[in-house]
């Protein structure tokens, strides 16, 4: 099981980035999973072509082995290969549909936070539905390259103390992009014509003390909402579909905050945007 | 010291369920077009049950003018196998005959598909009015070009019938050109169910 | 001479003719060498042209390279800073020594060239404009959108231009009539035009570089997703749409060449050449061409809808409400976005094994040559590159798990593409068979073989990653699946393009090339391509994406910068290695060895049982008979440790006693065996 790094800067420049997501863990496992069955099949295969390299190179004196194959080996090495194969497809089918079957029990049962995200050339646009919680009304608004969402707060053992599922509602305007959020193992993309959805929780606050749980009341958002920059750190969030010139200029910040901070956000953005719709 | 066995092999072609080596490549290539054909149908299909605005096709298309080339275009496959059975027969009469009712069946094809083109644009149809239209013009007119196709292989077939150059020995020449004449149409039954009547 | 009507082909009609009467005979240049229609003269046209097209290729690949590592825009390092600060500047002198940082690196040579004089930083702060390049003026640097186009194109002529012509196009053109023993193709004409269609393809293709001053070609990726390919923006271009028409016209090449490959290979074969008695090259290419006859025609159909879409106002791939920049698109509406990627991955997911088949095929040959051993498990080998062509028919979806698909079928996607992973390996596992045991002899077209079996081993194993859907949910589309496709198609296709090249040269020219230098080539090579492609996966673990014009800007990307830096000095390496196989290739045409038998390797597939270079017609006099498989090395009861297909078991036995009887078609090595491999 992967130990989950607690830090922001941890050595993952030469591995995986930290797995924030409660699914997270269960993709890496996945991959360690492949990570040991190839390293042993490589390790394997490359020694024993080196040995045999070695042992059979060209030498009159031994005599060569006459054979066409083996049918019992050719059975062992299909069906061992086979068994393998079908336990990870089975392994991995569970994963995929925690992620992406709603139909499977351990698909989020509800999504307390639901955004809209339209991708355009080059920027996210991310609609969130304010105090009302309903797209489509006058304090909806619209923040861009911005995406802020509640933490989901776990316990020591890993265990969710509360549930923050997070619903993405993706499309574009103009070319397929695709929303890539490495640290929570997500990335789907953002097709015009074309309302997809994705969820995630983040497990860990952007910005917390070590534990990464226990900011509540003394946040630190600015009085006027407008901006974060107190919340200082986030996870960056990348285009990872080819959509043109600046294509690799699509950043966008994820900053996952305590549930309380987050409402505060949103009511001062929300009171703004409902106090503009009435004015103009 | 050849082998005598080595030389009578060198001319016996091989003939697997009894295909000569062109009517063989004529079948694979019938193959691969059909792919082409069903990647443009398959995106008719996607298209259409993706847009709930798809409008009745008989409302738009003339069903029943249609109707007749379809028939006219399977009274000329039936002619096109007359023909090869009279080539068969070594009746050169009677194979041009044949073919030239092939041949004309394939042109008053075209002519139906050119009259509708022009009385449906006439009427706002045209190819860039939706994909309704889009998907009209796009297959029956990739059909369209391969009844031309058709149409320029009967005259070639008809040419050398009528100067003599084509007799009972070349039957298969007649035979795959049937293949192919078989092949347009029964592409455009799929084509006339699919974007016509269903 | 039976009448002609019973002669199998106009062509092969003809050879024979020439074999029983007048030999050979008076051809003007321009038949003989350009407008042939011998097999041979073909295969060789496309194997000079391919050698061209991937000069081109590998030169867009050191372009991308470059700018990945050197993007513009470099800021002086923070020890830099501190550096300058301890010299004692600060303040506004310090700003100003910012500003004048001069980090950029244009690509050697041709950045000038192409985009303009390099000025420090000084002189372009100061106002000063230099010499403008061929593509405009840039400092020397690459835009991002010419950055594009390099990578689309890069792809699109290693693919289209270089990898499918060479297998398909030189070797399975070359070899195949010579290895099943048939005088020619079966319709040497359309093998002609097969070529001629592909030349003004690649043609296309490369004047799309010219049609717009910038030099900007296609640049929406070598997948052209609509919508971005599907507008006319500067993106997609006019490049595009001469991409577009240059893609349909390989296709069409393609399957001209499948028609002939297919049709020759099931009527045309020699007397005792059954299909199990075929070198796996022979089969290989039947099984690719089958792939492609029924796979090129739905790449053919998607293109003519993207080219309708972006010239003539329809809107297949374009759903409603498009708007690119605050610009609406007139006719879109009604369209699909991910209809072209179900079209398009249902051919190109089978383009990926027929760009690695045929190396399979080739390698199987050479590893039993070189070894001196029949092929181990030859049926497996056979039936597990039909399951890998049969599954590569149903594994497109794989591209789009996060696309947004039917859970269920991503599912099923998923399992069939893991599954594809059980041919690949029996047939790792059966090249591993061959060399046990055997007599192997390190030789260039070995070691390439070697390198391919080694390097496919990691490619195929990395596709389990990607087959595996939520993992393939973070790799996708980031340098790990840029790693994979590059140790399949590079370390491995390309291994097996060299390999088959050393292997058949002697045959091909009638002259070596040099031991040394091919050796030197492979290791020089084999190293340098692992330094620029196994740094892939570990950024791709990263989650650095793919396609990114410039790393700056995020803070998860920087630590690679070094590792980019190295990739890129390793590509440059790579490319410059190359020189070493360039001067062998042409100089041993000129001043190579001359060979001394028609079949210095002791090989068993007919091929090399005519004369060298084989002559028109391949065989004078009548085709060998095939007695037995193409595999019988080493064979207990025979003398030699090979056993030629056109020669009866117990004519070797026999002729290991009294040599000088050899067959009139089958002439040299047999009747006097040289003691050992004469490389």
């Amino acid at each position: 099981m992967q130990v989950r790094p607690d830090g922001f800067d941890v050595t993952w420049k030469w591995w995986l980035p930290p797995a924030h997501s409660s699914f997270g863990d269960d993709v890496d496992l996945l991959f360690y999973w492949i990570f040991w069955i190839t390293m042993l099949t490589f390790v394997g295969v490359e020694g024993l072509m080196l040995y045999f390299c070695f042992k059979y190179r060209r030498n009159p004196a031994r005599k060569t082995i006459y054979t066409k194959g083996s049918h019992s080996l050719e059975v062992a090495w299909t069906v061992i290969p086979a068994v393998i194969l079908v336990a990870l497809g089975v392994a991995s089918a569970k994963t995929w549909a925690t992620t992406k079957d709603p139909a499977n029990p351990s698909f989020p049962q509800e999504f307390q936070t639901t955004v809209k995200i339209i991708a355009e050339q080059f920027a996210w646009k991310v609609t969130y539905p304010g105090n009302d919680k309903e797209f489509g009304t006058d304090d909806d608004f619209t923040e861009t390259n911005i995406l802020n969402v509640p933490f989901e707060p776990t316990n020591a053992d890993g265990e969710v103390i509360t549930e923050e599922n997070v619903r993405v509602l993706l499309s574009s305007k103009d070319v397929i992009h695709s929303l890539f959020i490495p640290v929570l193992r997500v990335k789907q993309d953002a097709v015009p014509g074309f309302l997809g959805n994705v969820w995630f929780d983040c497990q860990r606050a952007t910005y917390a003390g070590p534990d990464g749980k226990h900011l509540t009341a003394d946040s630190k958002y600015s009085e006027d909402g407008r901006t974060l920059v107190d919340w200082e750190e986030s996870y960056e969030i990348a285009c990872a579909e080819l959509c043109g010139l600046g294509h690799s200029q699509m950043r966008m910040q994820l900053k996952a905050v305590p549930r309380a901070d987050w409402e505060a956000w949103v009511k001062v953005k929300s009171d703004a945007a409902k106090a503009r719709a009435a004015g103009g | 010291m050849s082998h005598p066995a080595v030389a009578e092999h060198l001319l016996t072609e091989r003939r697997p369920l009894g295909a000569a080596w062109d009517k063989l490549m004529m079948w694979l290539f019938l193959g691969s077009d059909a792919m082409g054909f069903a990647a443009l149908l398959g995106g008719y299909a996607a298209l259409r049950f993706g847009d709930v605005n798809w409008p009745i096709p008989s409302q738009v298309l003339g069903i029943n003018f249609t109707a007749l080339m379809t028939f006219l275009l399977i009274c000329s496959s039936v002619t096109m196998v007359k023909s090869l059975e009279a080539i068969q027969k070594d009746d050169r009469v009677g194979c041009w005959r044949w073919l030239f009712a092939t041949f004309l069946g394939g042109v008053l094809f075209l002519a139906g598909q050119c009259y509708e083109y022009t009385h449906l644009i006439q009427h706002g149809v045209t190819f860039s009015s939706g994909n309704f239209a889009a998907t009209f013009y796009c297959i029956t007119g990739f059909h369209g070009c391969h009844v031309f196709g058709g149409v320029v292989l009967l005259g070639t077939a008809l040419a050398r019938v009528s100067s003599g150059t084509l007799t009972r020995h070349h039957a298969n020449f007649i035979e795959n050109v049937g293949l192919y004449w078989h092949f347009v149409d029964l592409v455009w039954i799929l084509v006339f169910t699919f974007i016509y009547l269903v | 001479m039976s009448t002609t009507a019973a002669a199998p082909a106009p062509g092969a009609a003809t050879h024979a003719d020439h074999g029983a009467g007048h030999g050979h005979h008076e051809m003007s240049f321009l038949r003989k060498w350009v407008f042939s229609t011998d097999h041979k003269v073909i295969g060789l046209q496309y194997l000079f042209a391919c050698i061209f097209t991937l000069l081109l290729g590998g030169l867009l690949a050191l372009m991308v390279r470059w700018q990945i590592a050197y993007p513009a825009g470099a800021k002086p390092s923070a020890e830099q800073v501190q550096e300058w600060k301890s010299q004692g500047l600060s303040g506004a002198k310090l700003d100003e020594a910012i500003a004048n940082f001069d980090g950029d690196k244009p690509f050697p040579i041709l950045g000038e060239l192409l985009w303009g004089e390099e000025l420090s930083k000084a002189d372009v702060n100061a106002g000063m404009v230099g010499e403008p390049g061929l593509f405009g003026n840039s400092n020397g640097m690459m835009p991002a959108e010419w950055y594009n186009v390099a990578f689309t194109m890069h792809a699109s002529v290693m693919i289209f231009l270089v990898i499918i012509p060479m297998l398909t196009g030189a070797f399975g053109n070359w070899v195949i009539p010579l290895q099943i023993g048939a005088k020619d193709m079966a319709f040497p004409f359309l093998n002609g035009l097969s070529f001629w269609t592909w030349l003004s393809a690649a043609l296309i293709l490369c004047l799309s570089f010219f049609i717009d001053p910038a030099g900007i070609s296609a640049g929406a990726g070598w997948t052209s997703y609509p919508p971005l390919s599907g507008v006319v923006t500067p993106t997609a271009g006019p490049g595009q749409t001469l991409w577009c028409i240059g893609v349909i016209l390989g296709g069409t090449s393609s399957i001209m060449g499948s028609l002939n490959y297919i049709t020759t290979i099931v009527n045309l074969r020699a007397p005792g050449m059954s299909l199990f008695r075929m070198p796996l090259t022979t089969w290989s290419a039947f099984i690719t061409s089958i792939l492609q006859l029924f796979a090129t025609p739905v790449l053919s159909s998607a293109m003519a809808m993207l080219l309708f879409d972006r010239h003539m106002g329809t809107s297949f791939f374009l759903p409603e409400g498009l708007n690119f920049s605050g610009v609406d698109i007139p006719n879109a509406g009604g369209g699909q976005v991910i209809l072209w990627q179900h079209i398009f991955w249902f051919y190109s997911h089978p383009a990926v094994y027929i760009m690695i088949l045929p190396a399979m095929g080739i390698v199987s040959d050479i590893i039993a040559v070189w070894s001196r051993k029949p092929i181990f498990g030859y049926r497996p080998m056979v039936y597990s590159m039909s399951a890998i062509a049969g599954l590569g028919f149903v594994v497109w979806g794989h591209h789009m798990f996060q696309a947004g698909m039917n859970p269920v079928l991503g599912t099923t996607f998923m399992i069939s593409t893991i599954m594809i992973a059980l041919p690949s390996a029996v047939k790792v596992f059966n090249w591993l068979g061959t060399l046990w045991g055997g007599q192997i002899t390190f030789s260039p077209p070995l070691l390439f073989a070697l390198g391919f079996v080694s390097m496919f081993v990691i490619g195929g194993l990395s596709g389990i990653y990607m087959a595996n859907a939520p993992f393939d949910i973070f790799i996708h589309d980031t340098y790990f699946i840029v790693a994979h496709i590059h140790y399949v198609l590079f370390t491995g296709s390309v291994m097996g393009i060299f390999a088959g090249i050393y292997h058949w040269y002697p045959k091909m020219f009638g002259r070596h090339m040099s031991d040394g230098l091919g050796k030197l080539h492979f290791w020089l090579t084999f190293v340098f391509m692992n330094g620029v492609f196994f740094p892939m996966h570990i950024i791709g673990l990263g989650g650095y994406p793919r396609r990114y014009a410039s790393f700056r800007g995020y803070d998860f990307l920087a630590p690679y910068e070094g590792m980019n830096v190295f990739m890129t000095i390793c590509a440059m390496a790579l490319g410059l290695c190359q020189i070493v196989f360039l001067f062998n290739f042409f100089w041993s045409l000129l001043a190579g060895k001359k060979v001394t038998s028609d079949n210095p390797w002791h090989a068993n597939s007919l091929e090399w049982s005519t004369t060298t270079p084989p002559p028109h017609g391949n065989w004078i006099g009548p085709v060998p008979t095939a007695y037995h498989g193409p595999y019988e090395y080493s064979h207990p009861n025979c003398k030699e440790d090979y056993a030629p297909q056109w020669m009866p078991m117990q004519r070797v036995y026999a002729d290991a006693a009294a040599p000088a009887t050899a067959a009139p078609g089958a002439s040299g090595a047999v009747g006097a065996p040289p003691p050992a491999p004469a490389h």
